[in-house]
């Protein structure tokens, strides 16, 4: 965006820079780029094998089970329930993915669905690779790259907002590419709309439209302000508003917000974590190196205030707050590194990466069979057990395992899982007093009438249930207890 | 003139009139700003007499210090109501009683661990101050000490800005000190920290070293343990003013403040062992919120979050920045993003910062009152500040507020050496209104063993394993909060009985009865 491109390193026009410095010096660069490669392909390679792992996002079941019943008796117009508890009426904001996905399992199964978002993880390094490699080379993208890698894995699950994290990063470029040539990119209107249907943080991308345009706007001489500009986040929203769910998509983003306060991953950031840490230490360098520099254009300054704004207030976006800030902090430090590349190197960087890629790609496909075939991370030992209740029954759960329970049992009705959209607030109010066991707990349980329960191993309600309430613990699977009701309740 | 911009150009300094030439007192500086400021050509509009618009954007500035001192004022007039303020009560009673600086005593027979007393002389002081005028005279000592962190954080702005200025970022920086503000020595601290980074400016302006910083830690470090702070800013701009060449020759002699702070803070009569006590306090930082992780969804981080948005956009879209400015930057972030508690000492750094960019910008828009007439106003309104102040306290903070107190009957009947279950501070007010009694808890947690506050933190949460410390602590009485996990567990599990009730708590007794 304007006023970030500070380097005069022009990979993309390599003619234009042909070799400098003497031969030491040159194959001294030589050598750095080889290792640099290297790294670049390590990360990529610590990617692929992060993604070969089974599956072991609690959510990742109810956007399963939700692909399919959209496959089947489910319509976009109403969507069912996952549990019989979850009354309230949601709009899906993800459904696309869901669909993808659920078929992808159709087809090959769990390893299918692995393979699949390790795929999608690779994309995401290179398109994040890519905004930054635009501003600088090789080996100060490299590092940026890897800098917000920290910051997003945590991000980097079985979840459609993989994909939200892939178009905010391509957005942010098309941007770029549009204000630097003084277009009006068109582009994103469509992609918003396709955003759309495949994660609900389309609007950070409608977010970021307002700001590069307001920095466009402030950085433009007068007289000469690029007014346009704002008729893409205009039109995005409006592009939004025409999926196949409708203009309710708008309101989705105030059924969000009415919850996050019961969403841990929606709460304020710790910058005690190290994804908080990375991006802070990527920010704060940014900062000292700007400060040095002074006069900074408006565009990048308020992408830094949106991204530091995020940040801090919502965990969930230091993922998108770190690729914001990656590819700026690349073109800062892409001045102390003025290194002009051949024609060449670019084909060999490209070749390199090329065949990295596919290679992985393979390597997952063959890994992922193997690998990837069993959830982890829940209860599994249950199964036969939860397998012979009565459809319909009822199982109190307190964290995310009820997930897991609705997507392998399909007939029965965990107390929650993640798809808060689902419950009515006041149900939700209910239910944080049950696994503190504070008062309130109890009759939540009786008007809930489980006839099982998958409870946290050594947890309050465990003891409580057991104590107080005279249930029987009859097996037990790593974190969790199963637990039935004794002869006197 | 032009040779003195262009060396301070890259120091942060540029655009403040003031600072450009030698200066010994924040007066002066305010005398040559308002001199600069008023010596620019009249825009448009402003020829002739100023417009009564203009007389009262003038006194603008005034006005709103002068409604933030009656407000911190009103503050000051409430009564005592943090949980901690009781507990350092009592401990200062203690030391001017039984307790000795090096073995001090336990507050309950729960709290067994060895420990360090790092606020000795405020929780003597308020312990004298109460003895000779009760709670209102606490009040008031506080009251005071809040007024003077206003004027300290105002006077450290003043020197770097315009009026306006810095009365913006004095009120910014109080909103965020807002809920630090309680009758606890921590309010001491929040000041000298105040004193110590407008010494460090001053350093910057005149390159005379304040020695007296290290008799101030000397005093800091018997008056509350944040005293580590005032050492980190000194370090922070130690380097700074290294990094910007302002120390030429005497990088090695100006190192001495800090350090010499650092060597003042162990010859308190307690000694070395005072560097030990923050140990301590690392060790029991999960168990202690205020230690915790800062949310930037409460208003003082939040305040302090725009307070850093606002100067990073007028820092960034001027010249280049100095490297002390700049680390006192890094170092504020830093406070505020990891610990709560150190969001207001963030804010009082980053106050100066702000008021300075401010000033740039605002220098040719605002024409500053005299100096005369500030400083007769500031004084005259803080002295109207302390005699409300002295008014108020007899009838308004004449009794404690937030605690049980409907209970005191009860607890008052209970032999000495009882325990009563508590699950928050009302254990510390217990232990000053009745020093026989023994709650389970208060907010000294340095006196308290981590295995016992493991096994307390079961007991609160009602996990498995809480009933063993119910047994353990021998408590037949408890003063929970109504409806919180460990309450329910009590009444639905041990069958305690609920025979009082103060919102938001709950007098339980044990079945069978008190003993």
């Amino acid at each position: 965006m304007s006023g970030t491109t500070q380097t005069p390193v022009r990979p993309e026009d390599p003619a234009e820079a042909p070799g400098e410095g003497t031969p030491a010096q040159r194959s001294f660069d030589r050598k750095v780029t080889a290792v640099t490669l290297l790294c670049l392909v390590a990360l990529l390679l610590r990617v692929a094998v992060y993604a070969m792992k089974p599956l072991a996002n609690a959510d990742t079941w109810f956007h399963l089970r939700i692909g399919h019943e959209l496959w089947g008796p489910w319509s976009l117009a109403h969507p069912g329930t996952l549990t019989r508890f979850a009354t309230a009426d949601w709009v899906p904001t993800q459904w696309a993915t869901e669909m993808l996905v659920a078929k992808v399992e159709d087809w090959f199964g769990l390893p299918g669905v692995a393979w699949l978002f390790g795929a999608f993880y690779l994309a995401f390094v290179l398109v994040l690779y890519g905004a930054c490699r635009r501003r600088a080379d090789l080996l100060v993208a490299t590092m940026a790259t890897g800098a917000a890698l920290i910051s997003a894995a945590g991000v980097l699950s079985v979840r459609p907002q993989v994909l939200s994290l892939i178009l905010f990063v391509v957005t942010g470029m098309v941007w770029q590419r549009a204000v630097e040539a003084g277009r009006v990119p068109w582009l994103l209107v469509p992609l918003t709309w396709v955003w759309a249907c495949v994660h609900g943080l389309w609007s950070a991308g409608v977010v970021l439209g307002v700001v590069v345009a307001a920095g466009a706007l402030l950085d433009a001489p007068r007289g000469a302000r690029p007014w346009r500009l704002l008729s893409i986040p205009l039109l995005s929203v409006v592009a939004a508003a025409v999926t196949p769910v409708g203009p309710r998509l708008l309101a989705s983003q105030l059924t969000v917000s009415a919850r996050t306060g019961f969403i841990s991953e929606w709460l304020p950031t710790s910058f005690r974590t190290p994804p908080a840490i990375a991006f802070a230490a990527m920010a704060g360098v940014l900062v000292l190196l700007w400060a040095h520099r002074g006069k900074i254009a408006w565009t990048p300054l308020l992408l830094l205030l949106l991204a530091c704004g995020w940040a801090a207030l919502v965990t969930r976006m230091l993922a998108f707050s770190a690729v914001l800030v990656a590819p700026l902090l690349a073109a800062e430090l892409a001045a102390f590194r003025n290194r002009p590349v051949t024609a060449a190197q670019v084909r060999a960087e490209r070749r390199t990466v090329t065949v990295a890629v596919v290679v992985l790609l393979g390597l997952m496909a063959v890994a992922v069979p193997r690998t990837a075939t069993a959830p982890a991370g829940v209860p599994d030992r249950f199964a036969p057990r939860l397998a012979e209740l009565p459809q319909g029954s009822a199982v109190l759960v307190e964290d995310a395992v009820g997930s897991w329970i609705e997507y392998r049992f399909p007939g029965l009705d965990p107390t929650i899982d993640g798809m808060f959209d689902a419950y009515t607030l006041d149900y939700l109010h209910r239910f944080q007093a049950v696994p503190p066991v504070a008062a309130g707990w109890a009759s939540f349980v009786r008007q809930a009438h489980p006839q099982a329960a998958v409870l946290v191993r050594g947890s309050a309600l465990e003891a409580a249930m057991r104590n107080r309430l005279g249930w029987r613990a009859v097996s037990r699977d790593a974190g969790w207890v199963y637990l039935v009701p004794g002869r006197a309740s | 003139m032009l040779a003195a911009a262009s060396s301070t150009q890259c120091l942060g300094l540029r655009d403040v009139p003031a600072l450009r030439a030698s200066f010994t007192d924040t007066w002066t500086v305010t005398v040559q700003t308002e001199r600069a400021a008023v010596a620019e050509p009249p825009r448009t509009g402003d020829a002739g007499a100023p417009s009564p618009v203009r007389r009262l954007l003038n006194r603008s500035p005034l006005a709103l210090l002068l409604f933030l001192m009656a407000l911190v004022a009103q503050v000051g007039a409430q009564p005592l109501n943090n949980g901690d303020a009781w507990f350092h009560l009592r401990a200062g009673h203690l030391f001017w009683g039984s307790w000795s600086l090096w073995h001090p005593g336990a507050p309950t027979r729960f709290a067994t661990s060895a420990w360090v007393p790092t606020q000795w002389s405020t929780e003597m002081l308020t312990a004298k101050v109460e003895d000779w005028f009760g709670l209102p005279g606490v009040a008031f000592f506080y009251g005071l000490v809040y007024l003077a962190f206003l004027v300290a954080v105002y006077g450290a702005c003043r020197r770097l800005s315009g009026p306006l200025a810095g009365a913006v970022a004095t009120g910014a920086a109080v909103f965020a000190a807002s809920t630090t503000l309680s009758a606890r020595p921590q309010v001491v601290s929040l000041v000298l920290i105040a004193v110590t980074v407008d010494a460090w400016w001053r350093t910057r302006a005149d390159g005379r070293l304040r020695w007296w910083l290290l008799p101030m830690t000397w005093v800091w470090a018997t008056a509350h343990g944040l005293w580590t702070a005032g050492v980190l800013v000194s370090l922070a701009c130690w380097l700074g003013l290294a990094l910007e060449g302002r120390l030429r020759g005497r990088v090695g002699r100006a190192f001495l403040v800090p350090l010499g702070s650092l060597v003042a803070a162990t010859l308190t009569p307690l000694g070395p062992k005072l560097l030990l006590s923050q140990l301590a306090v690392s060790e029991r930082t999960p168990m202690i919120a205020e230690w915790g992780a800062t949310s930037f969804r409460t208003v003082p981080a939040l305040v302090v979050g725009v307070m850093v948005a606002v100067l990073l956009v007028l820092w960034l879209r001027g010249e280049r920045v100095g490297a002390m400015p700049l680390l006192l930057l890094v170092l504020a972030c830093g406070w505020a993003a990891l610990v709560t508690r150190l969001v207001a000492p963030a804010a009082v750094l980053v106050a100066p910062l702000l008021a300075q960019a401010l000033t740039e910008r605002l220098r040719r828009r605002t024409r500053v009152p005299t100096d005369r007439v500030e400083r007769v106003v500031v004084a005259l309104a803080a002295l109207a500040c302390v005699a409300g102040l002295a008014a108020a306290v007899p009838s308004s903070a004449d009794r404690a507020a937030g605690v049980p107190d409907a209970f005191a009957p009860r607890l008052a009947a209970l032999p000495r050496g009882s325990a009563v279950l508590v699950e928050d501070s009302s254990g510390a007010w217990m232990e000053w209104r009745f020093p026989g009694v023994q709650p389970v808890i208060d907010g000294l947690l340095d006196s308290y063993s981590v295995a016992y506050m493991r096994r307390f933190d079961t007991f609160w949460r009602a996990e498995p394993g809480w009933r063993g410390f119910v047994a353990d602590s021998g408590a037949r009485n408890a003063v929970m909060l109504a409806g919180s996990p460990a309450t329910t567990a009590l009444v639905e599990e041990a069958h305690w009985r609920v025979v009082q009730r103060d919102a938001p708590w709950v007098y339980l007794v044990a079945p069978g009865g008190a003993r």
